[in-house]
């Protein structure tokens, strides 16, 4: 598909329902920082005509953002005034109300049956979520976009699109589902409040903290455009769906005493290792998060894994994912505050990056889920990012950002796995 | 060290103290003139004991025909004295609109959304910051839905959806306070400067709600943010003419056709300002509702200054150069407010202040004329005559102007500036949100009188004086219920994005 089917576009603003006050900052953390150039982007299908309308979801959004954790959503980006004038300034949250922006779109050719029996899943992310990026007026640029697209029959898709410096995906996650709550009109059982992070403590302020990090990469400096510039190739998309059955089969042909998400992982490094050669695919990245009540980026846990060159096979390399993994968050953490903002980073993509979005909270508009739900990362480095999460009860997505033509080769390689 | 200032102090005080005097002497004369001619009858009566003045009463020789005859005339007297005294008019009960949550406008959104929609000329950008930063207004103003896009989507669906939520709200609020219902309404008049479809606002609300076909319905448009003052003063004539009747006053602005889409500067201002508002009004002629009613107009005065060309063309709505329609404000507005507040003063001045000042503004009037006109001109104490002050909220610069040349105090005029801070200027309706705001703060008690001073486009200054018929008891519903703990707040002079 190439020209847009999307008509009738509206944009508009949506604040909190009653006053923050006081214009408060939110610092960024390291590992704000460590994630500020990328983008979280989710989509919602809901098939048919349902019991709530757009303006119903409008509206709900005001007492969603009135919520004290969510006080930054609604903010802006600001710089700090550094003391050194040469230093590059350090960026943090002003919480002035500015808002969140809604789009309101059609789609008038297709219904969402239609639009999700496409074989192509890189258009819900081209046409249904819009385009954010922080920047070229970063001091007015809203840090959250939700785009709302009616379908022919009556369904509509919600387009999520949240900076990751307020949160990863499963923060996103949470904010959709405490909108779902609060249209049901009843509170949540266990209220969904997400803590503030604490600021000021260092998870593990170990020795690895003055070593140097490889899950991050630095790059060059952006300035008031947060967007990684990827001028060498262009970035593709698609989903690997792996039903029930091939799942059993893929465990029963590698290793049943690895998780499945251990052997999937696996499968796509082993087919990277064909396409990439052995000296591209020494190192993963992993990123999972911690449990815990509070959800911002100070809760991922990034870890990375590498491998000697003689491990190439599935089941050594899911051996590796499984058990061989290095947290480096610490070290993370003191590299980007050693750095005191004078350069940018990357962590997705630095190197193959693999995210697995089990933890993701699921959404629910009074009584109903959604058909299905697309995750996806905006703004990754050109090693790639895979994304796993769950389709249905029992399937799998596997979702690869990647260089159109890497991600071909791919295509071939994986079919030939599950052959 | 320099010695204390001592002497000042006392020669003020004293001064004080004689100014007291002079007034309990002036504003009570007939009082005390009565005092000695009362104490010199009764002594008298004592003096002559009752034998006496049964004499004096018998010389008289009233005759049955004479006692008749002067009975009638007094009668006759009185008769006329009552048959050509105006009707009371009063005013039962009025409600606000209270915007929904989701109309809100924070200063930040307005400012991006300002930036957005005029991304090609970043001086006028700067320029309604500079009005945002000091325009006096919090965050918690509102906005009709269709300005909430970018660009703004101003159809004529959402003009007549926004006047529906508006005037339906504050109309359902007002039965619900008095009890009325709506086949008892005899007269109704709405007043929306520039917003008029056909068919108008008031059938409308006729339709809406199901209103008798002989009700006297009239739709004032055009009339600028004074126009609440104007329908009060029809509803006025029109309830002496009628006996035994109601009528309901719909004041609103409604926002949506007229938000300003081009760049000029002296066009951008009330963009900066204007905001969602309504208010309901009951008022009656009626015996029965002296009891229940909040208050009683006691005068009404307006004052239009269109004569002259200056005033004329001070408020004027015209074209820009690429065909916006918008709002010129001139240079001289605060200059041209100035006079057309004297010149309803001297009007008002004498319905209302007590003979004290009347005095001494007539001899300092007498003076400057006669002996040297570079004399002061004595400014009349209206704090005498008003306990309450209703400024008309139109912008910070309006109610700093009013507050120096009437010399009112940070109180007199905290209603204004606290209705401008919570719901921005509302046009005709913000007088409404004021008399609400000192009723919540329960300072509103029995026999204060108030002070209503619109100003509108023309040039027009209308004033109206009500007298609180009642103590109003606290906590009130109305607009403010849910903030007004939080009121008075401090504005600065400048806000910072």
């Amino acid at each position: 598909m190439e020209a847009s089917p999307v008509t009738d576009l509206k944009i508009s603003s949506v604040v909190p329902a009653s006053m923050t006050g006081e214009n408060k900052p939110r610092h960024l953390t390291a590992m704000d920082l460590a994630v500020k150039l990328h983008y979280v982007r989710a989509v919602y299908f809901f098939k048919g005509a349902r019991d709530f309308t757009i303006v119903d979801l409008k509206n709900i959004t005001f007492p969603l953002l009135d919520l004290q954790c969510y006080d930054h959503v609604t903010g802006r980006i600001r710089n700090l005034d550094n003391d050194d004038p040469s230093a590059q300034a350090i960026p943090y949250i002003r919480c002035n109300d500015s808002g969140m922006r809604i789009v309101e779109a059609k789609v008038e050719g297709f219904t969402v049956q239609e639009w999700l029996d496409l074989d192509d899943r890189s258009i819900d992310h081209r046409f249904l979520v819009y385009d954010q990026v922080l920047g070229p007026d970063l001091f007015f640029s809203p840090l959250v976009y939700l785009q709302i697209t009616q379908f022919k029959c009556g369904g509509l898709s919600i387009g999520l699109s949240w900076a990751h410096v307020l949160g990863d995906v499963v923060s996103a996650s949470t904010f959709m589902k405490r909108m779902g709550q609060l249209m049901s009109n009843h509170g949540p059982s266990k209220p969904v409040y997400p803590k503030k992070p604490e600021l000021a403590a260092h998870a593990n302020g170990q020795d690895g903290d003055n070593g140097h990090a490889i899950s991050i990469k630095k790059v060059e400096s952006v300035g008031k455009y947060w967007l990684l510039s990827n001028n060498k190739c262009k970035i593709g998309r698609y989903n690997f769906n792996f039903s029930l059955e091939q799942i059993d089969r893929l465990m029963a042909k590698y290793d049943r005493s690895f998780s499945e998400i251990s052997i999937l992982y696996a499968l796509i490094w082993r087919s990277m290792l064909n396409i990439r050669g052995e000296n591209d695919t020494n190192v993963i990245t992993i990123c999972d998060r911690k449990t815990s009540s509070a959800c911002w980026n100070d809760d991922l846990v990034i870890s990375v894994v590498e491998r000697k060159d003689e491990m190439t096979e599935v089941s050594e390399l899911a051996g590796l994912v499984a058990s061989k993994r290095r947290e480096e968050n610490g070290v993370i953490k003191g590299m980007i505050d050693k750095d005191r903002g004078s350069s940018d980073f990357i962590t997705y993509g630095a190197n193959l990056t693999f995210v697995n979005l089990d933890k993701c909270e699921e959404l629910e508009i009074k009584g109903e889920k959604p058909d299905f739900v697309n995750y996806t990362i905006h703004g990754v480095g050109d090693k790639g990012v895979v994304l796993v999460f769950p389709k249905g009860d029992f399937a799998r997505v596997v979702s690869v950002v990647m260089s159109e033509e890497e991600l071909a080769k791919l295509k071939v390689e994986v079919k030939n796995m599950i052959m | 060290m320099p010695p204390p200032k001592m002497p000042d102090l006392s020669s003020s005080m004293k001064h004080k103290y004689v100014k007291l005097g002079y007034q309990y002497l002036v504003n009570n004369f007939p009082t005390l003139l009565l005092i000695p001619i009362l104490a010199y009858t009764a002594l008298e009566l004592f003096r002559m004991g009752p034998e006496e003045i049964l004499n004096h009463l018998n010389s008289l020789n009233f005759s049955l025909l004479h006692i008749l005859g002067s009975s009638f005339v007094i009668m006759f007297f009185l008769t006329v004295y009552f048959m050509s005294k105006p009707r009371t008019i009063y005013l039962v009960d009025y409600s606000c609109f209270k915007p929904p949550v989701t109309c809100r406008v924070p200063f930040a959104t307005f400012m991006e959304h300002s930036r957005l929609n005029l991304i090609d000329t970043p001086k006028s950008v700067e320029f309604q910051m500079r009005i945002l930063e000091r325009s006096g207004l919090g965050e918690e103003t509102c906005l009709p839905p269709a300005i909430h896009y970018i660009p703004p989507t101003p159809t004529m669906d959402a003009a007549r959806s926004e006047a529906e939520l508006v005037i339906f709200t504050a109309m359902d609020d007002l039965f619900k306070k008095t009890g009325l219902k709506p086949k008892d309404i005899d007269i109704l008049i709405v007043n929306c400067s520039l917003f008029s479809p056909t068919p108008s606002l008031s059938a409308m609300i006729i339709n809406k709600y199901k209103l008798r076909s002989n009700i006297k319905s009239l739709n004032l448009s055009g009339m600028g943010c004074s126009a609440s003052l104007i329908s009060v003063d029809v509803a006025r004539d029109l309830l002496q003419v009628h006996p035994n009747s109601n009528a309901v006053i719909v004041s609103t602005e409604i926002i949506t056709p007229n938000y300003y889409q081009g760049k000029e500067r002296a066009m951008l201002l009330p963009n900066c300002l204007f905001r969602m508002g309504a208010a309901a009004i009951l008022l009656s002629n009626r015996r029965s509702d002296r009891w229940r009613a909040k208050y009683k107009l006691c005068h009404l005065v307006r004052t239009h200054k269109g004569a002259e060309d200056k005033s004329y063309y001070c408020v004027y709505q015209q074209e820009d150069d690429e065909s916006h329609v918008g709002i010129n404000l001139n240079k001289d507005l605060m200059a041209i407010a100035g006079e057309a507040l004297k010149s309803n003063i001297t009007t008002i001045g004498p319905l209302v202040l007590p003979a004290s000042e009347q005095l001494l503004f007539l001899s300092s009037l007498i003076g400057r004329k006669i002996f040297n006109a570079k004399w002061k001109p004595y400014i009349p104490d209206f704090k005498m005559a008003f306990e309450h002050f209703c400024i008309h909220a139109g912008g910070r610069a309006v109610i700093d102007e009013l507050q120096k040349s009437l010399q009112l105090s940070a109180e007199h005029v905290e209603a204004s500036r606290m209705t401008l801070h919570r719901f921005g200027n509302t046009s005709s309706s913000s007088l409404w949100y004021e008399l609400s705001y000192i009723e919540a703060k329960g300072k509103m008690k029995r026999g204060d009188r108030v002070w209503q001073i619109a100003f509108g486009s023309g040039f027009k200054c209308n004033s109206a004086v009500w007298k609180s018929n009642r103590t109003i008891k606290t906590p009130t519903e109305g607009p403010w219920s849910d903030c007004i703990d939080r009121y008075p707040v401090f504005i600065p002079e400048v806000v910072k994005l």
